[in-house]
């Protein structure tokens, strides 16, 4: 349990429940910040006002409401989440770390994460059977049972020996996919106060909630053990840029074609260890799907995090999404009483602003080597990626795709694009039209809910 | 991630020495992550893959070029495929609903009523297990003292050194030194799965350090001069070239403090702690180069190994640095102070250079000084005669 101040916590209005009024605590020290913060700066000052040493609180506040870097200040992410993976080793030195306290005398039932962690095991299914097996997915699923015991027995062991630990067992999806159809309240309610879902991931693309407003940072593993364990995190106020959406998508392009081609502009842009804050007519009308495929690449822009502010798009997704009802309406009540509210934000000023028009996306791939060197498709040729097509019977042609794979969660939270791969080969197939003999395909969806919008829609693989 | 080709395909690739690729619709394509045969990677937009998987090739214009004709005889080109923004927004609007979110998650989520056993707070760790062993961070060469003098290179390194480089995720293959291992351990290779799998079991995680293929370590050399590709290293001082990870166990062996001269930008890539966790347990002390990815920093502090940054324009380079000599580093650590960089050459002359201490804040001092992120809280733990962990 985390201890709470007191300062500043008042009722919220048509709830039961209580918030802290950041903007009473920052516009005590200078009469109408609160209004000129942005989204990131807001949530930052409300966890300080709520969870800060009362004896540092003013001077950590001061940083955020005067834009100053020089001084570190506390936060506590609300929760902690982790793949499998950098997870699992997490859990590994956790349980060395009890045998080690028990060695020299101490109580290793004591040693425990003190901030709820969350473990999604995900990373494991290697792609072995491919996707002309009709089995494809049972048999990689026990094929992962097989060679991964060893860890399920420890990941048992876990669940039941550390206090604080959720598992999501394997076979269930992507964690970041997971974290932004479920994990997220977006609005956190513990014993009766409300606040921003915060958290730290031990993954670089944690950042994909924060499509949903919510301040999600991938960190190392040893530093999610370290706020796991209870320590703040500290950070120094980082650079946090808006970056104006305006204009609106081509026809026939796809949340991919604009998030590489952000990619190269942010990149270009340098904006290394920023927070962004994006904004605008264009980012309005962005889906949350839309949304979370641009913010999943952050750290491929060199960005620590990529935000949007809570509206009318993140209570459509949330309902879309199947979360309750009263679930919904507090992220509505608290955002616009808080001042999260996309209206509200209007008045936020920026040190640093950049712009980004929407229509001047065409369709593009990314490669070789790195995800920032963008090719217009138009420029196959040019470019030197596209050529001589080998065609010599019974041998594999120059430059073959020997793995085609519909992965990742950039791309497979977004119903938009994974309708649009189903109709592309829905349309193919009617064609007569098939892959190659010597492409590996794969469909490794990033939640359950994929497979079952997709059945719907008559499109299943 | 992708597993295990087809053998027939696998063979070709080989023998005819084939440029393949990968596309996919993925947020990473680095060289050599997707899959060891698939020589680069595209990113793409999910349905551009599947006309890639019709295609077949990268060297197909997928604008322009035929993917095949239609049971009429018609040409048929990706705009003919494409379907209408119209058509997906309805096909969305129609098929995708809460009820299909409800059902995946209000199970997965549920409270699983405590069945009322409990288990030992101690792990009862499997002895042959090679996924999950008891961690080595509280023992050995890792409890000893970082001296930060006299270390030797196990590597200087170019720019965009990603923790790819550092601790491979993808497929293990059997002539590595952790297949290898595996294959010791009585693992059949079909079963050797990937290199992330393993990462908590330190002795197969700690065979991936730099046991990327496409490294470029430049001390090792050709004839020409021209840097060889491959997880290599060059013991010093005898000066022989080895895989990586042969010069790993040499320099443990003989207790040799170890620190590695990189470019700009060391470190990018997924966060992984292993990249840092690796070199640790190699005899790393130190991270000389001119500028780290930002949680890649974390981790090397938080595993005790100093991250330091050469000064604009300095670097490997205009230091003419070979790998033959051996460096110490002098002053005193505070967040981001000016220490000095000792270099000692092979014929005797002695460089001093500043670089900059990238602990960045009390906090990181106080987790380096204790030798990382696990002893600190050991120690603060066991000084607290209350524990204050429960929860």
């Amino acid at each position: 349990m985390s201890t709470m101040n007191s300062n500043h916590l008042k009722p919220l209005p048509g709830t039961e429940l209580h918030y802290f009024d950041t903007r009473s605590a920052v516009d005590a020290l200078q009469p109408g910040a609160y209004d000129n913060l942005p989204y990131t700066s807001r949530v930052l000052a409300e966890n300080l006002v709520r969870r800060c040493d009362p004896a540092c609180m003013n001077d950590a506040l001061l940083q955020i409401i005067g834009r100053k870097r020089d001084l570190d200040f506390p936060w506590f992410p609300a929760r902690v989440v982790c793949h499998d993976i950098l997870g699992q080793t997490a859990l590994v030195d956790l349980a060395g770390l009890r045998d080690a306290i028990a060695l020299q005398g101490g109580d290793p039932a004591l040693v425990n994460p003190v901030v709820p962690t969350q473990l999604v095991v995900d990373h494991s299914l290697a792609v072995e059977c491919g996707g002309f097996d009709p089995d494809a997915f049972t048999k990689n699923r026990a094929i992962e049972d097989r060679r991964n015991e060893d860890r399920f027995h420890f990941i048992d062991w876990t669940k039941k020996a550390f206090q604080n630990v959720d598992v999501i067992p394997p076979g269930n999806g992507i964690l970041h996919q997971i974290n932004l159809e479920r994990m997220s309240p977006v609005i956190q309610v513990e014993r009766g106060v409300a606040y921003p879902d915060t958290l730290v991931g031990t993954d670089s693309h944690t950042p994909m909630v924060d499509a949903l407003g919510v301040i999600a940072i991938g960190v190392g593993g040893l530093e999610a053990e370290s706020v796991m364990l209870g320590r703040a995190s500290y950070m120094r106020l980082p650079d946090i840029i808006g970056v104006e959406l305006t204009g609106k998508p081509q026809p026939g392009i796809t949340a991919t074609d604009t998030v590489l081609a952000l990619t190269e502009f942010l990149r270009q842009s340098k904006v290394v260890s920023a927070y962004l804050e994006f904004y605008g007519e264009g980012a309005s009308a962005l889906t949350l799907g839309d949304r979370a495929t641009i913010s999943n690449m952050a750290p491929e822009f060199g960005a620590t995090a990529a935000m949007f502010y809570i509206d009318e798009q993140t209570i459509k997704y949330l309902r879309l999404t199947g979360r309750e009802d009263e679930t919904v309406h507090l992220v509505e009540t608290y955002a616009k009483e808080a001042g999260l509210w996309a209206d509200s934000l209007a008045s936020a000023q920026y040190e640093r602003t950049l712009s980004f028009d929407l229509s001047s996306v065409v369709r593009n791939i990314a490669g070789p080597s790195n995800p920032h060197k963008r090719v217009p498709t138009s420029e196959l040729a040019a470019r030197g990626i596209s050529g001589i097509v080998e065609n010599a019977p019974g041998l594999m042609p120059d430059g073959a795709v020997i793995i085609a794979a519909i992965t990742s969660c950039t791309n497979t939270n977004n119903p938009r694009n994974m309708i649009a791969a189903g109709l592309l080969a829905r349309n193919a197939n009617r064609a007569g039209l098939t892959r190659k003999p010597w492409v590996k395909s794969s469909l490794a969806p990033g939640s359950k809910a994929v497979a079952l919008y997709l059945d719907e829609a008559g499109l299943t693989p | 991630m992708s597993g295990a080709l087809a053998p027939s395909i696998q063979h070709e690739i080989i023998e005819r020495d084939l440029y393949a690729t990968a596309v996919l619709s993925g947020n990473r394509n680095f060289d050599g992550r997707i899959h060891p045969y698939a020589k680069q990677a595209f990113l793409a937009s999910p349905p551009l893959v599947v006309a890639y998987a019709i295609a077949g090739t990268i060297r197909f214009d997928i604008e322009k070029d035929v993917l095949g004709l239609d049971p009429a005889g018609n040409e048929v080109r990706l705009a003919d495929l494409w379907p209408s923004d119209e058509e997906i927004d309805a096909v969305v609007a129609a098929s995708v609903k809460p009820e299909q979110f409800r059902k995946v998650y209000t199970p997965m989520f549920a409270r699983v009523v405590d069945d009322g056993s409990s288990v030992s707070p101690l792990y009862d760790w499997r002895a042959t297990s090679t996924y999950i062993r008891r961690p080595p961070y509280w023992e050995g060469a890792l409890a000893g003292e970082r001296t930060l003098s006299g270390m030797r290179p196990l590597a200087v390194l170019g720019d965009n050194i990603t923790t790819d480089h550092l601790s491979p995720s993808n497929a293990i293959m059997l002539d590595s030194a952790a297949g290898e291992y595996l294959a010791r351990m009585g693992l059949p290779e079909e079963d050797f799965n990937s290199y992330a799998t393993h990462r908590g079991d330190h002795l197969t995680a700690q065979r991936a350090t730099f046991a990327n293929p496409t490294l470029k370590n430049e001390m090792v050399r050709d004839d020409h001069g021209k840097v060889i590709a491959g997880s290599l290293a060059r013991i010093e001082p005898s000066g022989e070239v080895t895989r990586m990870w042969e010069a790993i166990e040499h320099y443990m062996e003989r207790k040799q403090p170890l620190i590695v001269i990189a470019g700009a930008d060391y470190g990018q890539g997924s966060s992984r702690d292993w990249a840092a966790k690796g070199v640790r347990l190699a005899g790393v002390e130190a991270i000389v180069a001119e500028g780290f990815e930002r949680i890649h920093r974390t981790n090397l502090v938080g595993m005790g190994v100093l991250p330091l940054e050469f000064k604009t324009g300095v670097n490997r380079i205009t230091l003419g640095l070979d790998g033959t000599e051996t460096f110490d580093v002098v002053g005193e650590r505070t967040p981001r102070a000016d220490l000095t960089l000792v270099i000692h050459r092979r014929n005797g002359e002695r460089v001093e250079v500043a670089v900059t201490c990238r602990l960045d804040t009390a906090e990181e001092m106080a987790i380096y000084e204790a030798g990382g992120v696990l002893q600190r809280f050991a120690q603060d733990f066991l000084e607290s005669s209350a524990p204050k962990v429960a929860a």
